[in-house]
């Protein structure tokens, strides 16, 4: 039996050097299956938004259409996404990813002190966004951000192509920010547990691995919902 | 596998700057849609690549594992592209 193959050794892993793909782990691999799985999933959400959107003569029922008679089946106009807001979410989420390979290396370099603190903040990151999404959707913090969120404002799930894609695609990436949030708080208890004092960093990097997937559909997300012009 | 610390904060610069430069472009006056659109998906696409570039170290993986991400994430563009395509031929003919 290797020493890769014993789940008690937590000592720098040793993985044996393969032809086709190089000293990466099982873990490793195992996670870059699977993200690359879930991106077909966020592919498929993101393409039946484009196909939907540039099928519709009428993609959101602004106050004027809605004057207009345009969209009777709605009770009142539909509301614009806020991008500052959102754009602000999607630094956050960049120093989010900023923090984990900090965190990352610190492991890497032994450095547990500050490895515990870029984690944490990573954490921190993650969390904020959760509040900020439910900010955007419900206005939960509306007396500090004096915006009563999309769902009070009349973007309603199931009343419009508009309303709906927004929704089905931000609240599936929020489920992953919050697996993510769930499963780095994981990895935060197992290092405070001195878990990772030896220096292997493999789990750390698997977490990443995830955790930067999570931003990087973000940024694609903040893009094609947020920013191309209606 | 080394660690680039200052790598990092040279990507989460880019990162930034990208993330601003898209933000302000869709207040810019007088852009064509086009424009504008194709800008903003570059932009998107060059700050993807540098996550999983350098933050989710395909940099340090061998030519294999990086070809195999980005074959696999490039079936999903090219089914968008055919789409985009067969919509602007059933509006031209």
């Amino acid at each position: 039996m290797s020493a890769n193959a014993d789940s008690h050794h937590h000592g720098p892993v040793d993985w044996p050097q393969e032809e086709h793909v190089g000293e990466i782990t099982a873990g490793k691999l195992g996670m870059w299956i699977f993200l690359l799985s879930d991106a077909f999933s966020f592919s498929g959400l993101l393409l039946a938004y484009g196909i939907r959107r540039g099928a519709s003569d009428m993609w959101r029922c602004s106050e004027e259409l809605f004057n207009q008679g345009l969209c009777s089946w709605l009770e009142r106009p539909e509301p614009e996404l806020g991008i500052n807001f959102t754009a602000g979410l999607t630094f956050l989420l960049i120093c989010s990813s900023v923090s984990m390979v900090m965190s990352y290396a610190a492991v890497v370099e032994k450095d547990m002190k500050s490895a515990k603190m870029w984690l944490g903040l990573t954490i921190l990151g993650g969390a904020l966004f959760l509040c900020g999404q439910m900010q955007e959707y419900f206005g939960t913090f509306a007396f500090i951000f004096h915006h009563e969120g999309l769902i009070k404002e009349g973007l309603i799930f199931g009343q419009s192509n508009y309303a709906t894609t927004f929704y089905a695609i931000t609240a599936f990436h929020g489920m992953h920010v919050l697996t993510g949030v769930t499963y780095l708080t994981v990895m935060w208890i197992k290092m405070l547990k001195g878990h990772f004092d030896d220096g292997n960093a493999n789990m750390i990097e698997i977490a990443g691995l995830f955790w930067h997937f999570v931003d990087l559909v973000w940024i694609l997300v903040f893009t094609l919902i947020y920013l191309i012009p209606l | 596998m080394a660690v680039n610390k200052k790598k990092y904060w040279q990507i989460f610069a880019w990162l930034t700057i990208l993330t601003a430069l898209e933000v302000g472009v869709v207040y810019v006056p007088g852009v064509s849609i086009t424009a504008l659109v194709s800008c903003l998906i570059l932009m998107a696409i060059a700050k993807a690549a540098l996550v999983a570039y350098h933050f989710m170290h395909l940099s340090h993986e061998t030519k294999m594992v990086r070809n195999g991400v980005a074959f696999c994430l490039a079936i999903p563009a090219v089914y968008a592209i055919a789409l985009i395509g067969e919509a602007a031929w059933r509006l031209l003919s």
